[in-house]
């Protein structure tokens, strides 16, 4: 349910800030993922990647920000990768027509690789 | 679409909430349901359920000033078009918050890359009809319908 976190880990793997997320990102979850992403941009990293295959749902409030890190991350040089959507949140891309704006790689070694 | 006759089948869900997102779960879970029982795919399931959490969102966020203990009504129609058949869903999201002229709510260029602002072009996009009326009790009643295209 709602009250669950749904930021499940982070780790750090060949220069890459990894955010593991789970569940539904919506109007309640994404003010914890906004949260932690703009904490994350704070630091000297020079790549955020979110692991992101246990996502089951997005709305445009965690669309929103998605691309608030994105846009801050562009500023820093930071890179911001995306991985292992499920269907149903990579339909939530393409309807926003966000698909394209974003890195996204199949899973988490493709993204890691690029 | 819109000057085919929409004949409701008398079957629908209606479901009443308190203007709190941690509820939002729940209408997903309703609408992607009947979504499929209606004969929706996936993927077009999917869209909708988007289509009304988005509608809901923005209900709670700019109809209330937030989250709130007023009451959101959502209503999920199975329907047909009488000429051709068709079967289709209708949606009918009634709030009794502030009230806007239907004009002015407008989803923002694309083209615009900015956090905010994605929740009425994720709704005009998905769905076919798409309607926002002032009531005359108070508060917006939102109407939208989304047709399955026969091959």
């Amino acid at each position: 349910m709602s009250s669950n976190q749904i930021i499940k880990s982070i780790t750090n793997e060949n220069h890459h800030d990894i955010i593991e997320l789970s569940g539904e990102i919506d109007m309640v979850h994404s003010v914890e993922l906004r949260s932690v992403l703009l904490e994350t941009l704070e630091t000297d990293t020079q790549a955020i990647l979110l692991e992101m295959s246990k996502v089951s749902f997005i709305d445009s409030s965690g669309l929103a920000t998605l691309v608030e890190g994105l846009q801050i991350g562009r500023k820093k040089n930071i890179l911001f990768k995306l991985c292992g959507l499920q269907a149903r949140v990579s339909n939530a891309f393409e309807v926003s027509k966000l698909d394209t704006l974003f890195s996204i790689y199949s899973t988490k070694q493709e993204a890691l690789e690029q | 679409m819109t000057e085919q006759r929409k004949i409701k089948t008398g079957d629908y869900v209606e479901i009443k909430i308190g203007a709190n997102p941690e509820f939002l779960t729940i209408t997903r879970s309703v609408t992607k349901q009947m979504s499929q029982m209606i004969g929706f795919d996936e993927k077009n399931a999917d869209s909708i359920t988007l289509a009304v959490e988005e509608a809901l969102t923005n209900v709670i966020r700019h109809g209330y000033g937030g989250p709130c203990e007023k009451t959101i009504i959502l209503r999920i129609n199975r329907m047909t078009l009488e000429n051709c058949g068709n079967k289709g869903i209708e949606i009918e999201i009634r709030d009794f918050g502030k009230q806007v002229d239907p004009e002015s709510i407008q989803g923002r260029d694309l083209n615009d890359v900015r956090p905010g602002g994605l929740g009425v072009h994720i709704i005009k996009s998905t769905m076919d009809d798409v309607e926002y009326s002032p009531m005359q009790e108070g508060g917006m009643q939102l109407k939208m319908c989304k047709y399955i295209v026969q091959e």
